[in-house]
């Protein structure tokens, strides 16, 4: 691969990459390790292929070290505990962006915590990056149905996590009796 | 069996993102037009996923650009393929257990063993032609700063957690009493 193209690369993914690694791993250090290493793996590894291509070679990549990256870290937690985890406004704050005024973006990424990583990954690629599923089933090499109904649970969970954070006091109810 | 409004709500995911070809999506309005509780779920999904969109846009900190530009521009092109797919597996597997050692060796063996640096004999300048010299130098501070790039922060925690275990395992040592004490 040519630099310049790489270079290019870089220049108009690197937000995209960053962005989908932290509402993924909610973590700004983490979200650098992994956008750096799924770029490394670009330039390393990364087939000669037109711009648009690498962009999905990219994606698959960065999805896969995202799944890895909670894997481990969930056997990391085990014996060191489990870190706070980074607050909305710290990470716009962090980047020189404006955080939502209503709160709910905070309330979602806590709720996408319930979620298993590869669908975390999977509603991140559908409605934050705008990708069709089929686009999707094509990087994951998955079937659209499995994705359909996979996002359609999400969806419910998501709900239901949110209806528990602004009414905790029936889920403090549901839970005692 | 599955129920029309539970065929509609399998659908809605694609009827939202524009997916659907004319008919399904006929289908789906029509449906949509006489039953309440599928309206209220399209309204749900759209609202779900519109909150997922809408989530604030956020910039890649310039300090990673920096230190992937850094990596690249230490090569005149990209490595041979095997070299590479050796080289990343191997820090990937060896990663954090290999600087561990390396930083053992340098803490703890290296300073009770080796002599001097003014009593170490200087390299053979007929062995370490300038060319392999400069080969070997550009090759290692390529490693250097791949391995920089590449360790995560679960194997970084990992290295200081092993080098604080090593650290007081030395301290004990040094603060062990001398032989023939008091059992």
């Amino acid at each position: 691969m040519e630099k310049a193209i790489f270079n290019s690369i870089l220049r108009n993914h690197r937000d995209r990459v960053y962005r989908h690694a932290l509402y993924c791993l909610r973590d700004c250090e983490d979200a650098e390790d992994v956008t750096q290493e799924a770029f490394l793996r670009l330039w390393q590894q990364g087939p000669d292929l037109p711009e648009e291509r690498l962009s999905a070679w990219l994606t698959r990549v960065l999805h896969n070290l995202c799944i890895d990256h909670i894997r481990r870290r969930k056997t990391v937690q085990v014996h060191l505990g489990r870190p706070d985890p980074v607050a909305l406004d710290g990470l716009v704050a962090d980047s020189g962006g404006v955080a939502p005024q209503n709160g709910v973006g905070q309330d979602l990424l806590q709720a996408m915590d319930a979620l298993p990583a590869e669908t975390r990954s999977i509603m991140l690629m559908h409605y934050e990056q705008g990708l069709k599923l089929r686009e999707i089933g094509e990087l994951l090499d998955q079937n659209v149905n499995s994705l359909k109904v996979r996002i359609h649970r999400a969806r419910k969970t998501l709900r239901r996590v949110l209806d528990r954070i602004d009414q905790p006091h029936l889920a403090a109810r549901g839970e005692n009796g | 069996m599955m129920t029309r409004c539970n065929l509609i709500e399998s659908l809605l995911t694609e009827y939202l993102s524009g997916e659907l070809g004319p008919l399904q999506r006929s289908i789906v309005d029509e449906h949509l037009a006489e039953c309440a509780a599928c309206r209220a779920e399209l309204a749900d999904a759209r609202e779900m996923g519109d909150a997922v969109a809408s989530l604030p846009h956020v910039a890649c900190p310039d300090r990673v650009t920096r230190a992937i530009e850094s990596v690249v521009a230490a090569e005149p092109s990209r490595p041979r393929r095997r070299t590479v797919r050796r080289w990343a597996t191997g820090w990937r597997t060896l990663g954090a257990g290999g600087v561990v050692a390396a930083a053992v060796l340098l803490a703890v063996v290296l300073p009770r063993n080796i002599p001097h640096p003014t009593e170490s004999p200087r390299p053979d300048p007929a062995i370490h032609a300038g060319a392999d010299l400069d080969r070997a130098r550009a090759e290692f501070a390529w490693t250097i700063a791949y391995t920089a790039a590449v360790i995560d922060r679960t194997e970084k925690r990992t290295m200081v957690h092993v080098l604080r275990r090593l650290r007081t395992m030395a301290q004990d040592v040094d603060a062990e009493p001398p032989t023939g004490g008091q059992g």
